[in-house]
């Protein structure tokens, strides 16, 4: 899609994207967020870069593989069960530690890994179906 | 002790397989230490107090590991035996790559053995016998490049593990009936045991586990089929252990289940069909390993029936024949093993006067084949002694001295076409010149030949350290005689003498045998039942597969959805009461968003143009975000804009390749807006339904009640999706993170496909 207004909107665009889905990320514990829906915002945030740009320049962007981000989400969120089991003996038991007036959990880890787990599967499938025919 | 044992053998598996490359450096003559300290530790493993470590404390299950005589006699087999075949692997597969990789294995399937001798409760045995199961296929198909290897070991493993399920559901009924699963107990209790109605299904699936483990007759065919196996698998799986595990079990349970019904009858009954079967069909082989694999299955059809017969002496019996048959077989598998790698054919026909050229396996295979014929001074003699001796003791067992007959003449048959055709008969045309083989590979035949020779001289010891204890754990009672050198001239010397003598004359006519048999091919067998049913399985397979999985998107619509419609009807018209429709009033911001949605939800179906359906569906999803907003659910609002903006962009890279909507006067789309219909009705009506009862209204007031105090959150449905019901979403997630990667695979690999083309 070759639209100047498109690329250069995009330009700015992303980046607020992105850093909404990270506010929707952080603020999912007490209000309407999460890390499904911030990560659904982040993988639509690329997706129109990818869109505008070319989806070249989105896994430029991206750096990582799409497919290494599922298995980083994936690893965060198994992980984040053990140290509830190592106190509690419950696997994903939450544990949660006050730093000053923020308190941190395990389950914000949790919501972290589904974040990154969905920007990667939603990018997987994107960039699989835009390659072409002997791409 | 008993866990150090079991344990060093996995633990060396492992670290073979782990380090295979620093392992390839292990000269051949040293790769048998692994395997001996096992032994060592094995050696030393005290009977006695059980080791217990509770599994599933929940389910009441438990690892029991105990040594008892019978534990330690198998357990001893096994790891003398896995000493001298580690040896003979390491100089069969010198310098080859595959060396490291036979060996972990052989040891892995050693630990599982181990397991089974030393398994104190039903379920500990079980997990081992499972995993004996999965080694020995992985051993039988060792050679994973050929074909032939890859069938045969399928069919060891369907046809074993088949068993092994029955023998699983025998165990349960087992455990149930006598109300725990440990053996000990199990054996206190075998009288109410026996008494009890389902008595009878806990010995027929056992049994079955047993026999299609011990290959017996029906089931006997994977045994020859597996000697597609390397000759040092065959050798050790095939002939001194694994089909030993079916024989071990029947002897482990005669204290509990020895009075139930159909015991000894079937053990009987298929022991002797079994070594008659086995008995002929080893004499019309040409082929060396096929020889003694029938005559193996022969060999396990006495001890079944010597088990079933379950007298002390025929207990007494059986168990020396295990260890004499161990022996002797062994040193005949691994002398087939090393006349297959030195003159390059296992083919009878082709082989004689090897005795010249290789004067040290012509020893050993003579003094196997003594013990095997049963000459006097020889394990074999003794075994065999005692099996007639205990048959012939009782009017009712009389007959079966016609089967043991039998079985002493194909036994004769054998050992004279192994041990004596083979080294000194007539010299058959060889290509080329013969050399004896490596002293790796002599010394397992060798060792083994010998001990069954020394075993008889130090009969003594064999009684007293081996056969009592194992005879103690089996049964209650006393043998008349203990293992001797020499029982005197008496009936039984004289049915020797007679199947020494018949067996020279089958050994003479031979040929004639071979093409008699040949000639019977048709005859039907368990071989060709078993391919039939498993050609049948494929086909039937093959149909389901191109009804259900035939490519098209429509169907698989219309399929699944119809099945889920007829499921809803069915549970709605055995639901009492009908879910009250309509009854709530609706204001006009609410009715809006509904009524675009059912527009936009007839314009998809009924455009004809696949993009106006794409922005028709995504109107219907917008709709629906409003309703959600409505009914106070931001959450799932969110995401139902997010998700509706990512499948735009998702269908323009998918809408090229899909096919254009049908025209409109497809045949089937009447009948496709009929189901619909339906389907979108019922689920109307199911929506309905479920808001109008709320049995688990208090489960949600819960849920927003301890949000704040458990969870730390105020956002409830963030607080059940990664605190209260995590584990439900790590599940979820793990589903999207496969369903990706396999949609970006299978797109891919099309792709890859097309550009090919």
């Amino acid at each position: 899609m070759n639209s100047l207004i498109l690329r250069s909107g995009t330009t700015f665009v992303m980046p607020l994207l992105l850093i909404f889905s990270l506010f929707l990320l952080v603020r999912g514990h007490n209000l309407p967020g999460g890390g499904f829906a911030g990560g659904l915002v982040a993988a639509a945030s690329l997706a129109l870069y990818g869109l505008s740009h070319g989806m070249g320049a989105a896994k430029a962007v991206l750096r990582l593989r799409s497919e290494t981000l599922i298995a980083i989400g994936m690893l965060i969120a198994v992980l984040s069960g053990l140290p509830g089991m190592a106190a509690t003996g419950n696997y994903l038991a939450p544990l949660w530690v006050s730093v000053g007036p923020v308190k941190v959990g395990t389950p914000i880890l949790f919501d972290l890994g589904v974040y990154l787990l969905v920007v990667g599967v939603v990018l997987t499938m994107v960039f699989a179906l835009s390659e072409e025919e002997g791409a | 002790m008993i866990a150090v044992a079991v344990g060093l053998c996995f633990l060396f598996a492992l670290a073979i397989a782990v380090g295979r490359n620093r392992y390839a450096r292990v000269p051949d003559g040293l790769a048998w230490l692994p395997a001996l300290l096992v032994l060592g530790a094995v050696a030393v493993v005290p009977t006695g107090d059980p080791l217990r470590y509770p599994w599933l404390p929940e389910l009441g299950l438990q690892l029991v590991l105990r040594a008892d005589g019978l534990g330690r006699l198998f357990a001893l087999i096994i790891a003398t035996i896995g000493v001298l075949i580690h040896a003979y692997a390491a100089g069969y597969f010198s310098g080859k790559p595959d060396r490291e990789r036979l060996l972990a294995l052989l040891l892995f399937f050693e630990g599982a053995m181990l397991g089974i001798a030393f398994s104190g409760d039903l379920i500990t045995l079980f997990a081992f016998w499972e995993l004996t199961s999965v080694s020995s296929f992985l051993l039988i198909g060792f050679a994973s490049g050929s074909a032939e290897a890859r069938k045969s070991a399928q069919q060891a493993l369907t046809i074993t593990a088949a068993g092994g399920l029955a023998l699983l559901a025998g165990i349960l009924v087992l455990g149930r009936i006598g109300g725990s699963f440990d053996l000990e107990v199990l054996a206190s209790r075998a009288d109410l045991i026996a008494r009890h109605p389902s008595a009878g299904w806990a010995v027929v699936l056992i049994l079955a586990g047993c026999f299609t483990k011990s290959a017996q007759f029906p089931f006997h065919f994977w045994l020859p089929g597996a000697m597609a196996a390397p000759t040092p698998v065959s050798a050790y799986l095939h002939s001194a252990t694994m089909v030993k595990a079916g024989v071990f079990l029947a002897a482990r349970l005669t204290p509990v289940l020895g009075s139930a019904p159909y015991w000894s009858e079937s053990l009987v009954a298929f022991g002797a069909a079994t070594v008659v079967v086995g008995g002929i069909a080893a004499l019309l082989q040409t082929d060396l390993k096929l020889i003694l694999a029938y005559s193996t299955v022969q060999a396990l059809g006495s001890l079944m029936l010597l088990l079933g017969v379950g007298t002390p002496n025929a207990l007494h019996a059986a168990l020396a024949l295990v260890c004499a048959h161990a022996l002797y077989k062994g040193a005949l598998f691994t002398v087939a093993g090393c006349v297959d790698k030195q003159a390059g054919t296992r083919e009878i026909a082709r082989l004689g006067g090897l005795a010249r050229s290789m004067p040290v396996s012509a020893l050993a295979a003579a003094l196997a084949g003594l013990s095997l014929i049963g000459a006097v001074a020889f394990a074999g003699f003794t075994g065999k002694e005692l099996a007639f001796k205990s048959i012939l003791e009782s009017p009712e067992t009389r007959w079966l001295v016609v089967v043991m007959l039998l079985s002493a003449l194909s036994g004769g048959g054998v050992a004279i076409l192994v041990g004596y055709e083979v080294f000194w008969g007539r010299p058959a045309e060889q290509a080329g010149e013969v050399r004896e083989a490596k002293p790796t590979m002599l010394a397992a035949p060798v060792v083994l030949a010998v001990a069954g020779l020394a075993l008889p001289l130090l009969s003594g010891l064999w009684e007293r350290g081996l056969i009592e204890p194992a005879l103690r754990s089996v049964s209650s009672g006393q043998p008349d005689k203990p293992v001797q050198l020499w029982y005197g001239v008496d009936l039984v010397l004289g049915l020797s003498l007679a199947s020494w003598a018949s067996a020279v004359v089958v050994y003479s006519r031979h040929a004639d045998l071979v093409r008699w048999g040949r000639a019977q091919r048709a005859l039907p067998s368990g071989a060709r039942l078993y391919a039939g049913l498993w050609a049948g399985l494929l086909s039937f397979a093959r149909l389901l597969t191109g009804l259900f999985q035939n490519g098209r998107l429509r169907w698989y619509a219309l399929s699944t959805s119809v099945t889920v419609a007829a499921l809803a009807i069915l549970q709605v018209a055995v639901a009492p009461g009908m879910p009250r429709i309509g009854g709530t009033s609706l204001r006009f911001f609410e009715a809006l968003p509904l009524v675009a949605v059912m527009v936009a939800a007839v314009l998809a179906a009924a455009s004809g143009n696949s993009l106006a359906a794409v922005a028709s569906l995504g109107i219907v999803g917008w709709g629906l975000a409003a309703v959600y907003v409505d009914l106070g659910a931001p959450d799932l609002a969110l995401t139902q804009l997010v998700v509706e903006a990512l499948t735009v962009v998702l269908f323009v890279f998918v809408l090229r390749r899909l096919p254009q909507p049908t025209p409109k006067r497809d045949a089937w789309r009447l009948p496709h807006a009929v189901f619909a219909g339906v389907v979108g009705c019922l689920m109307a009506f199911l929506a309905f339904a479920v808001t109008q009862t709320q049995p688990h209204g208090k489960v949600a007031d819960w849920h927003a009640l301890r949000s704040v105090p458990d969870g730390q959150g105020r956002n409830v449905v963030n607080v059940i999706l990664v605190d209260f019901r995590a584990l439900d979403t790590l599940g979820e997630i793990t589903v999207l993170a496969v369903a990706a990667v396999g949609v970006a695979a299978m797109y891919r690999s099309k792709l890859r496909k097309e550009a090919g083309r």
